[in-house]
């Protein structure tokens, strides 16, 4: 798939010791700290870290597109076609003429880089007509020839609606045609996908790949999804807190990972094809303060391969390693593959199947009206979720995956009772909790809590972390006397790795990862047999991430009886941490089986397509995978597709699949599916 | 849309006559008697019988209760006849048609000026934030906010009416009857009418503007190489323009009702002083009038700045 | 012969010219503009001028007979008036050469015919008239049921002329704001809110007046904006100026002129048996208790006049050695203890929200001194009005503002105020006696006679104390020391002209 010759020699963006610095309030920010990179002509390179490394300013200083006042550039070149950018007056006419027609950019929220107040068609033809120099009529014509090529049907029709009338897989699409319609030479993409779909974000990779080999440009990406890297990228840049800490090609990092950081990064990230026996490495730590950062490694505090060649007096230079890879690290680090370093000692605890299931659920239904009108009658309904069965046993994690509109966070809530089933029933530990009177609730929001994604939003901002945690305590009647409840919060606390001395502090005061352990040791503190976990890591930076799913693991290898509903749509994840995993789409479940057949056999179209969606970092796998992409789009709940509702999409319907609704049926030994072919 | 309207009217109308019933009932629950009041002005005349006063009653249709007099106020109106005044010896009709050009030639005005002085200024403030000119501007919109109307047209008027002679102390004369002198009897009332619109205008145009500005669709209208000027006209300023336009219709409702401190000073009648002097005499049929007026052109205001939302926003027009 | 008239022609013309530069020459013209702040609502049609209606319909149009402030009758529109032989009505003698404003006469079937608006309308004025005959040219009769006194005021004060064609052909309504009279300036136009014109008449029956070519009314409400108009010129005075706008321009070198036309005092309740008040001795208490003098130059700046007795002293029927009550809170305790209220008591006291809250005020604060505690209410206008007509009205115990145009025929006054049939102030006691004392005096023919019975009606009055006097105000105005011969206030009320001998100097 990658185009296997490109012109090493020609480079087409030479960026040499950068410096862009923010004052803030603060202090000076060094947020690009004498970066250097470069991509060459037709190549893809991608630049990868977490939030605050930089990534992004460094890019978006090659378009000068930094607001000076807080911003400033302070030194280094960016050279192109000749010139250093960095000479040009910031928004003076040639930095514009550059800008969307030589060098253009696609940014990571679609939804909201686009103008709502402007028809697409508008902003499609700005650039065309400003830069290509056509009339309203051409520019017109090449904008729906553009929007066809990325795959917009009714193109010409669509030219007149607006960004909110599209997905934001389509979207994106736009943003793609938008930044090829002048023929850049170099296209600049800022986290693309992020804020997509799986099968969609796979989908519009392939989509830019593709018309970046077929206008012959080069294409920097920005990212820290490092499967993406694997799959797509000739040459990465790892960064660091404003510096790069590794270079090279894809090949030679993955391979031979020499930073500490890179080998902390490829350790911690979760992958389909680890085996069941693989724990993630995480990080120590957190990322570090830009504010005043000293010149010296910035890694040192958290690196677990620290040396006495580690000089702490002096800046580190990025040093050879071999061909193309460099690290900026003193000492030579001879890790273990990473394939080892994963290796845990002790086993999965096995499930035992034979136990009553914890959670029965028979049929849910869940219908949301939709209204209208002055009196705001309802038109409709939408069926979030429709008629699912499923089992839960005691001491298992469930996975539950699926895109949006699959209905997963809404069963979640339905099981928790934050909604209201308008069908079905849910058996919990032998009761049906959907008929439950409003006396028997209050024990039941002890037995089944929740921890949510937003780490932010799910903590009362005015309350100390200590009465968070001791809320559940004392709602109800957990511990008797105030000496049992302090001991039992620092219990708490230090189960889920809190310092107890930081009890008293307020939701703010704590980093993202804090907030998400302090949600957890309050679903402890219940003593809950079920926890139901949504979306808890997706807000949380790579590093972290590993943090909190080994903190998972780690609690439940430790309390028995204690069970988790893990509710996410990162499937990498998803198959770290559970035992089972259930698929969902578009309110109902394709497929139930235990993680390691999922990956090794799924007989569901849909979990195949979304299992070919997702790229491992690793290059020479990928180089052997199958890259196909799904088609079309999710379809709305408002309006979904008769008969099974993936047939639109599927490789494999026929005429069965448009008129029946398949129900998931054991088709092997602990694996349902449902599907007229399986 | 055509339906959206539709549906808009029909709640706008229902609105004007809820307000007409209150006025009704409110304006004939306060203590005192019109007709009473009327003769009683002359107080030398001494008898003015009963019978005199019964007949004023019936001849302002004031002996039938109260429900029959509304409906037949309404089906009056029908028939273009809003009643008689008691005190002004004419009818309503006349009274308003002679007042309502003048507030609102007066109104329109000002609220234009404050408009396209206040969007440019905004504009200028955010786009240049943190400079001279933002702290000048935004200086003057803060403190301007809290002038009192009154005040500014008393302070104006002894500037440029008495001790620069320019303009007129007081007085209206229509342009189409005197242009010069109509123009120079406008200039004053227009302008001390405009400043709070303007402040709160500028305000809310700045902050806008500066939200606006922040806005990830900014960045990629700069990353596609336009220049400032285009992405402040074409790509900001017009998302920005919806809370500025929700104060635009708040300022021109506070307008209409400070009008009456605009015509005390500067003498105009207008209908603010009609509706002032209509309580203050209990004139029934004239406050009625003159609050359906107000009543309409409120309801006008809101329904304009509602369906201006569906153009400036198509996210709202599409729902 | 002929030397002596050469001499007298000559000494007539001599004397002419001495006279005459003011008035002949340079100084004729101009364009009077005055600023009122009251509404004009009814000016043109002679039933339905009222009140401030006069102050506009006599630019234009006349009454029949001029009265002056000290109650004389002057010709006007009647040259001559005589009770007919049956000692009731009246025969009228009409003045010759008298053209209305649309070139129709003046005549007696003109008078009739404004006359008939008049009769049998309960309209108040001339309720004795029975019906008008002409009979000649001149010549009218006013046929009346019994001898009225007041019919002649009525006649200088009610009986405006306007032109029978106009009202015919235009109606009432029209007529009410279009005056078509025989005043010496011609009615042009009106704009509510903003103006009143009149226009120069030229065949005016007073030769070779009026000596301005027009007058002009501007209408401004607020008194900041008129002060402000003044200054700049754009107008030559105000009427109903503020007592410190007129002492601020008086010090410019303006003239002020006021007239004492309107008597405000405390009413007070009378009737009611229970009211601390029905005792003759309280009221005169309270009158000792107030020094009106101080009230009145200090907060008053001397624009108001304190009154003691129920007409002003240049009035002929004032009496001069009637005791009145000045100050003296000494006697007003004494009184008090007299009327067994050792301690005082208290009482509302009503007054309208545009009435002058200092006096009150102060009137509160002497009361007090002598144990009388006022408790001062702000009612709105309707109120207020409610309370000075409606039996019942005012309540029990209670006190409030009254209003009495000092007319220049007291008994004009009475009827209109004070008599049992007025329907004002139903809460004051009349003395037993006063009607029929009241009735007596307008009936009496001979004017010596009639000015004793006139004295009794006032000294009855006085010692029953109807009421409280108080004082006296008027419009205040403030005129440009240019404007010469304004006669507003000579005639009490305004019914002649005031302009029809004013010029401008430069």
């Amino acid at each position: 798939m990658k185009a296997e010759r490109f012109d090493k020699t020609k480079k087409v963006l030479d960026v040499q010791n950068l410096r862009t610095d923010f004052v803030t309030d603060y202090g000076l920010v060094k947020a690009v700290n004498g970066v250097s990179y470069h991509v060459n002509e037709q190549e893809i390179v991608a630049i990868v870290g977490e939030s605050g490394c930089g990534k992004s300013v460094g890019l978006l200083s090659a378009l000068q597109l930094i607001p000076v006042p807080p911003g400033k550039f302070v030194s280094g070149r960016i050279m192109f076609e000749g010139r250093d950018l960095l000479r040009l007056k910031q928004n003076g006419t040639e930095m514009r003429s550059i800008r969307g027609s030589k060098i253009s950019m696609i940014f990571q929220e679609p939804m909201s880089s686009l103008n709502p107040g402007l028809t697409i068609g508008f902003q499609m033809t700005e650039g065309l007509m400003l830069h290509l120099k056509m009339d309203r009529k051409k520019a017109n014509k090449k904008a729906i020839e553009l929007l066809g090529r990325v795959g917009i049907p009714d193109a010409e029709k669509r030219m007149n609606d607006y960004a909110h009338q599209f997905s934001g897989g389509m979207l994106q699409r736009v943003m793609i045609a938008m930044s090829i319609s002048c023929n850049p030479k170099l296209i600049i993409a800022d986290e693309p996908t992020t804020a997509l779909d799986v099968t969609t974000q796979a989908q519009v990779l392939e989509l830019l790949c593709e018309m970046v080999r077929e206008f012959r440009a080069s294409l920097i990406i920005v990212t820290h999804n490092l499967g993406v890297v694997a799959r797509y990228a000739q040459r990465l840049y790892v960064m660091y807190a404003g510096r790069v800490v590794e270079s090279g090609t894809s090949k030679e990092i993955f391979s031979n990972p020499q930073h500490p950081y890179t080998i902390g990064l490829l350790g911690s990230i979760p992958r389909l094809d680890d085996s069941d026996d693989a724990s993630l490495v995480p990080i120590k730590g957190a990322p570090p303060n830009l504010i005043d950062l000293p010149d010296s490694c910035a890694f040192y505090p958290r690196c677990s391969h620290r040396t006495d060649a580690c000089d702490q007096s002096r800046k580190v230079e990025m040093r050879h390693v071999e061909g193309e890879h460099y690290a900026a690290c003193h000492a030579d680090v001879q890790v273990k593959t990473i394939t080892e370093l994963k290796k845990k000692d002790t086993q999965k605890r096995p499930i035992d199947k034979k136990a009553e299931p914890l959670v029965v659920i028979e049929d849910l239904k869940m219908q949301f009206p939709i209204r209208r009108g002055l009196l705001q009658r309802v038109v409709g309904h939408v069926n979030a979720i429709d008629g699912i069965n499923l089992k839960i046993y005691p001491g298992e994690t469930l996975g539950l995956v699926g895109e949006s509109g699959s209905g997963k966070t809404t069963l979640g809530r339905c099981i928790s009772r934050i909604y209201e089933p308008t069908g079905g029933k849910i058996w919990f530990e032998g009761q049906d909790i959907v008929k439950l009177p409003e006396k028997k609730r209050r024990s039941l929001t002890r037995k089944i809590s929740m921890i949510f994604q937003d780490p932010y939003g799910s903590l009362d901002p005015r309350q100390s972390a200590a009465s968070i945690v001791g809320d559940p305590l004392k709602i109800h009647g957990l511990v008797k006397g105030g000496k049992e409840y302090k001991e039992r919060i620092e219990e708490l606390f230090g189960l889920v790795g809190l310092h107890p001395s930081m009890m008293g502090r307020v939701p703010h005061e704590f980093s993202g990862g804090q907030r998400q352990r302090i949600g957890v040791a309050r679903s402890l503190a219940c003593d809950s047999s079920l926890i139901i976990c949504d979306e808890p890591v997706s807000a949380l930076d790579v590093s972290i991430q590993a943090q909190i799913i080994n903190l998972f693991v780690e609690l439940q290898e430790g309390i028995s009886g204690l069970t988790y509903l893990f509710i996410a749509h990162d499937l990498s994840v998803v198959k770290h941490i559970s035992s089972r995993i259930a698929v969902m789409y578009l309110g109902r479940i394709v497929e139930v089986t235990d993680s390691k057949t999922i990956y090794k056999d799924p007989l569901h179209p849909y979990t195949q397509s979304l299992l070919a969606s997702i790229p491992i970092p690793d290059p020479f796998i990928e180089q052997k995978r199958d890259h196909s992409v799904l088609q079309g789009e999710i379809p709305s709940p408002l309006n979904p597709p008769a008969g099974c509702t993936f047939h639109p999409r599927c490789p494999i319907a026929d005429q069965k699949c448009k008129e029946g609704i398949p129900s998931l049926a054991t088709v092997r030994e602990n694996h349902e599916v449902a599907c007229f072919k399986a | 849309m055509g339906g959206y309207i539709i549906k808009r009217l029909g709640q706008a109308l229902i609105v004007v006559l809820l307000v007409t019933v209150l006025v009704f009932l409110l304006i004939r629950l306060l203590p005192g008697d019109p007709i009473l009041l009327y003769v009683s002005g002359d107080v030398v005349s001494g008898a003015v019988s009963d019978e005199v006063i019964a007949d004023l009653r019936r001849e302002h249709g004031l002996d039938r209760p109260m429900y029959i007099q509304y409906v037949n106020w309404l089906w009056q109106i029908l028939h273009g006849d809003l009643g008689k005044s008691i005190f002004l010896n004419d009818t309503v009709v006349n009274e308003i048609s002679r007042a309502v050009p003048k507030t609102v030639m007066i109104g329109s005005l000002g609220l234009l000026l404050a408009v396209c002085l206040s969007i440019p200024l905004g504009v200028l403030a955010a786009v240049r934030r943190g400079t001279w000119i933002d702290t000048l501007v935004t200086l003057l919109a803060n403190s301007g906010i809290t002038i009192p109307v009154f005040w500014l047209g008393i302070m104006l008027i002894q500037i440029f009416s008495l001790q620069l002679g320019w303009l007129p102390t007081q007085g209206y004369t229509s342009v189409f009857d005197d242009f010069g002198a109509g123009v120079k009897s406008l200039i004053l009332p227009v302008v001390c009418l405009s400043v709070v619109p303007l402040c709160a205008l500028t305000r809310q145009t700045r902050s806008s503007m500066l939200e606006n500005i922040r806005m990830d669709y900014i960045r990629t209208a700069w990353s596609k190489g336009l220049s400032e000027g285009l992405i402040i006209m074409r790509h900001a300023l017009k998302n920005s323009l919806i809370p500025v336009v929700t104060v635009f219709g708040l300022m021109a409702r506070i307008t209409i009702g400070g009008q009456i401190l605009i015509e005390t000073v500067f003498n105009i009648p207008g209908m603010g002083r009609l509706a002032v002097e209509g309580l203050q005499n209990q004139d029934y049929a004239i406050v009625q009038g003159v609050v359906l007026v107000i009543a309409i052109i409120v309801t006008g205001i809101n329904l304009i700045v509602d369906l201006s939302y569906g153009w400036l926003d198509p996210r709202i027009r599409n729902n | 012969m002929k030397k002596t008239i050469k001499m007298v022609v000559f000494i007539y013309l001599f004397a002419a010219l001495l006279c005459g530069p003011k008035v002949f020459g340079a100084e004729y013209g101009g364009h009077l503009k005055l600023i009122w702040s009251l509404p004009a609502v009814s000016f043109g049609y002679p039933p339905k001028i009222r009140s401030i209606g006069e102050m506009y319909a006599s630019v234009a149009m006349e009454t029949m007979i001029a009265v002056d402030k000290y109650g004389k009758f002057h010709p006007h529109l009647a040259t001559a008036w005589k009770l007919a032989e049956d000692e009731k009505s009246w025969i009228i003698s009409l003045r010759k050469g008298v053209k209305f404003h649309d070139g129709t006469d003046f005549d007696a079937e003109a008078f009739k015919f404004n006359m008939d608006l008049f009769v049998g309308k309960p309209t108040g004025a001339f309720k004795n008239i029975t019906s008008v005959d002409v009979l000649d040219k001149y010549t009218a009769r006013l046929n009346a049921s019994k001898y009225q006194s007041i019919t002649i005021f009525e006649l200088a004060s009610e009986a405006y002329m306007a032109s029978p064609k106009a009202i015919k052909e235009k109606g009432a309504k029209w007529a009410e704001t279009h005056p078509v009279g025989t005043g010496p300036f011609k009615f042009v136009s009106f704009q509510r809110g903003k103006n009143m014109l009149w226009t120069r008449f030229d065949q005016y029956w007073k030769q070779g007046r009026p000596y301005l070519d027009g007058v002009e009314y501007l209408f401004i409400k607020d008194k900041m904006t008129a002060l402000s108009a003044l200054k700049a010129g754009e107008a030559h005075g105000i009427i109903f100026a503020l007592p410190q706008h007129a002492k601020t321009m008086a010090k410019q070198g303006f003239k002020i002129d006021f007239d004492q036309a309107v008597g405000i005092h405390l009413m007070v309740d009378s009737k009611s048996p229970d009211s601390p008040w029905a005792n003759k001795k309280v009221r005169q208490a309270a009158e000792y208790a107030i020094d009106k003098e101080t009230i009145c130059s200090q907060l008053g700046l001397d624009y108001k006049l304190p009154v003691y007795q129920m007409v002003k002293p240049e009035n002929p029927a004032y009496i001069k050695d009637l005791p009145i009550r000045k100050y003296n809170p000494e006697k007003a305790k004494k009184l008090l203890k007299e009327a067994g209220y050792p301690g005082g008591f208290t009482s509302d006291f009503y007054y309208p929200g545009m009435g002058w809250r200092d006096g009150w005020q102060a009137v509160q604060s002497y009361l007090a001194a002598v144990g009388i505690k006022l408790k001062l209410i702000v009612i709105d206008r309707p109120r207020y009005f409610t309370m000075r007509f409606k039996p019942g009205a005012l309540p029990a115990g209670a006190a409030s503002q009254m209003v009495m145009f000092q007319a220049p025929d007291p008994l004009y006054m009475a009827t209109a105020s004070l008599a049992s049939t007025s329907p004002h102030v139903p809460s004051m006691k009349r003395p037993p006696g006063f009607d029929r004392l009241l009735d007596e005096a307008i009936g009496e023919r001979n004017p010596a006679q009639r000015i004793q019975k006139t004295h009794e009606v006032i000294r009855l009055a006085h010692d029953e104390q109807m009421y409280i006097p108080f004082f006296t105000e008027g419009p205040l105005l403030i005129m440009n020391p240019n404007i010469h011969d304004y006669e507003f206030f000579e005639y009490g009320r305004n019914y002649i002209c005031p302009f029809t001998n004013t010029y401008m100097s430069k």
